[in-house]
């Protein structure tokens, strides 16, 4: 068993720290939480993944991230990790040179007994007052000693002393649902876009930190503001909702969706006064990318995962700058009119229809919609220009089905002086109309 | 020294681009081009037969992610899969007047391979901007334009013409290339 502490000095918000614990699920499932300072976990069991410096390291990172300065030591046990957090000053502490104010680690590791901490402290005066002062000294008293001298709880401290492998872990529990919240000072007030991303930012990488400890990834995000309540503002909280078409995972690739959908809105409708709060919640989830990198499939460094992750977030990116539709994948129906031949999609990899030798082939670029022109013999008069027409193919009726008012066409591809092929059709009523060319 | 022993021109280019980590320029694989298009630059094709050069490129380079962007969509993408073009490799995008804006957004990704512009970018600064954003994503921009354009930052120039008529055939023409596969290697 090995156990890593993360000590906090200065306590913060207690939804911050669970914020904490519910990320590092990435390093083990086996977390527990001492109020307010402290989170306990079991990395014995994931030796092979990572060593204990890069453990720290990440730790430490992690930790950063979320707005936390961690003291991390590992031990054996709870109680000892704890009192090495805590007590030890300069790398190299042992447990047997920390001081004797230490045995209140192992006498309430989990912080959850206010009066045994104070018999422990009764005891640590009384120990003081003999001249014990370290933990080794502390060892050096006979045992059997201990309960007539000083007390059951002595006895106790002892014991998770010498070993507390045994401690029972009390459950925690994460939150189900994932939900972030940060109220802004009032130096901080912000009424633009690029200082509200800026403290977005924090926020979603506490969010998006929880989800990835919990292997989950964003695919509904619901995210609000809200504005102080001056008399000409009508609604104090602006909340948008984001469909994202490839669900998220990190900041990274939710923050330019963010970006441009603040950026369209807030242009559209400004905010007329200060924004104290932000909050973000994630509305649905799906399974995510493994806590721990993918190794087998993997191209170029990046797993298939993470290149969809990219362009689902590039995607989401471009259709909140250009508008829905305007960026897609192109899915071939089996329709044979040119512009129901193919539909715009949000899919990558939607099922293709199989085109082959079933007509000929289409031209590559195409009108919006069709350009009258005049024929006069073998002169084709178009946008003005006159060109002389070399040859016309045989022709190509398309109709739809009888349901649909829409008259039959009867496309020609007629080669023009010079090389260049027009796709030409004519209507019942014998007019003529440029459809596409092959360019 | 002997003059048979003095280490050849490009074997002390070989020897400067392995000591400065640079990695050596790749190209695509093009029939109609002898030693290949260079990736990581502006191209621009011109000529009656531009589209259907760069979907036979396309066709011919499957493992290619392309993101391809027109200001109005004229495309045909039924033509595209006709031509061998695997649909689900190219992200299409109407962008209207917000094409740099929404070609660079995609360049910084480094997802793509291949970008294909309806018409060439005249202002300088922008095809600068354009050529650093090519280079470091090592994607070919490719400008398919009415007429070549004579801008520095623009590195392979290539006809695509059709033959005479009655033949769906084109003819290709090399104008202007700066990286040739024999002279990198």
């Amino acid at each position: 068993m090995k156990v890593a502490c993360l000590f906090f000095h200065e306590s913060s918000s207690q939804s911050s720290l669970y914020s904490l614990a519910e990320a590092c699920f990435r390093f083990s499932p086996q977390i527990s939480v001492r109020e307010p300072e402290a989170i306990f976990i079991e990395i014995g069991k994931c030796k092979s993944l990572y060593s204990d410096r890069s453990f720290v390291l990440r730790a430490q990172s992690l930790a950063r991230r979320l707005g936390w300065v961690a003291k991390i030591a590992l031990s054996h046990d709870i109680p000892s990790s704890l009192a090495l957090a805590r007590h030890s000053g300069a790398s190299g502490s042992t447990l047997n040179s920390l001081p004797i104010e230490a045995l209140i680690d192992f006498a309430d590791p989990f912080g959850v007994d206010p009066l045994g901490r104070k018999s422990v402290r009764v005891m640590i005066e009384s120990l003081k007052s003999l001249g014990v002062e370290t933990l080794s000294e502390f060892k050096q008293i006979p045992t059997a000693s201990l309960p007539s001298r000083f007390g059951g709880l002595s006895l106790l401290c002892r014991q998770r002393l010498e070993s507390a492998s045994d401690l029972l872990w009390p459950s925690w529990n994460p939150p189900e649902h994932f939900k972030e919240k940060l109220e802004l000072l009032p130096s901080e007030y912000c009424s633009e876009i690029e200082p509200l991303l800026f403290y977005s930012k924090a926020m979603l990488d506490r969010l998006f930190s929880r989800l990835r400890g919990r292997s989950l990834r964003a695919e509904r995000i619901s995210f609000a503001i809200e504005l102080e309540k001056y008399s000409t503002v009508k609604n104090p909280t602006r909340e948008w909702t984001f469909e994202l078409i490839t669900p998220q995972g990190s900041t990274l690739g939710f923050l330019p969706i963010l970006r441009e959908r603040l950026n369209r809105d807030l242009s559209q409708a400004p905010i007329h006064s200060f924004v104290h709060t932000l909050r973000c919640s994630v509305l649905a989830t799906t399974a995510g990318r493994s806590t721990q990198k993918d190794f087998f499939n993997n191209q170029d460094g990046n797993s298939h995962l993470d290149h969809q992750e990219v362009l689902g977030s590039l995607f989401g990116e471009l259709e909140e700058f250009l508008g829905k539709n305007h960026v897609f994948w192109a899915r071939t129906t089996e329709e044979r009119l040119p512009e129901k031949s193919w539909v715009r999609s949000s899919q990558k990899g939607a099922p293709q229809a199989d085109l082959e030798n079933r007509y000929p082939k289409r031209p590559t670029r195409i009108f919006k919609s069709p350009v009258p022109v005049s024929i006069i013999q073998d002169r084709i008069l178009f946008k003005g220009r006159k060109f002389k027409s070399i040859c016309w193919s045989k022709l190509e009726r398309l109709s739809l089905d009888w349901l649909n008012d829409t008259h039959a066409r009867n496309y020609y591809q007629v080669e023009l002086e010079g090389g260049r092929t027009l796709w030409i059709f004519s209507d019942p009523q014998h007019h003529y109309f440029v459809h596409g060319y092959y360019e | 020294m002997e003059r048979q022993d003095r280490p050849q021109l490009a074997e002390i280019r070989e020897k400067l681009t392995q000591w400065n980590g640079i990695q050596k320029r790749e190209f695509l694989n093009c029939d109609t081009v002898p030693g290949g298009v260079p990736r990581g630059v502006i191209c621009e094709i011109t000529g009656s037969a531009r589209t259907e050069w760069i979907l036979r490129l396309l066709q011919q380079n499957p493992s290619l992610h392309t993101f391809w962007i027109e200001e109005q969509l004229t495309i045909l993408p039924t033509a595209m899969q006709q031509r061998g073009v695997d649909l689900s490799r190219v992200l299409i995008a109407e962008a209207g007047d917000r094409l740099f804006q929404a070609l660079r957004k995609a360049l910084r990704t480094k997802l793509f391979e291949c970008v294909v512009l309806p018409g060439a970018i005249e202002e300088v600064k922008m095809l600068k901007a354009l050529q650093l954003f090519a280079r470091e994503s090592n994607a070919t921009v490719f400008f398919l334009s009415k007429v070549p354009m004579h801008a520095w930052a623009i590195a392979f120039q290539l006809s695509a013409d059709w033959n005479h008529p009655g033949v769906h055939t084109y003819s290709v023409e090399v104008i202007k290339s700066k990286f040739t596969r024999s002279e990198s290697s």
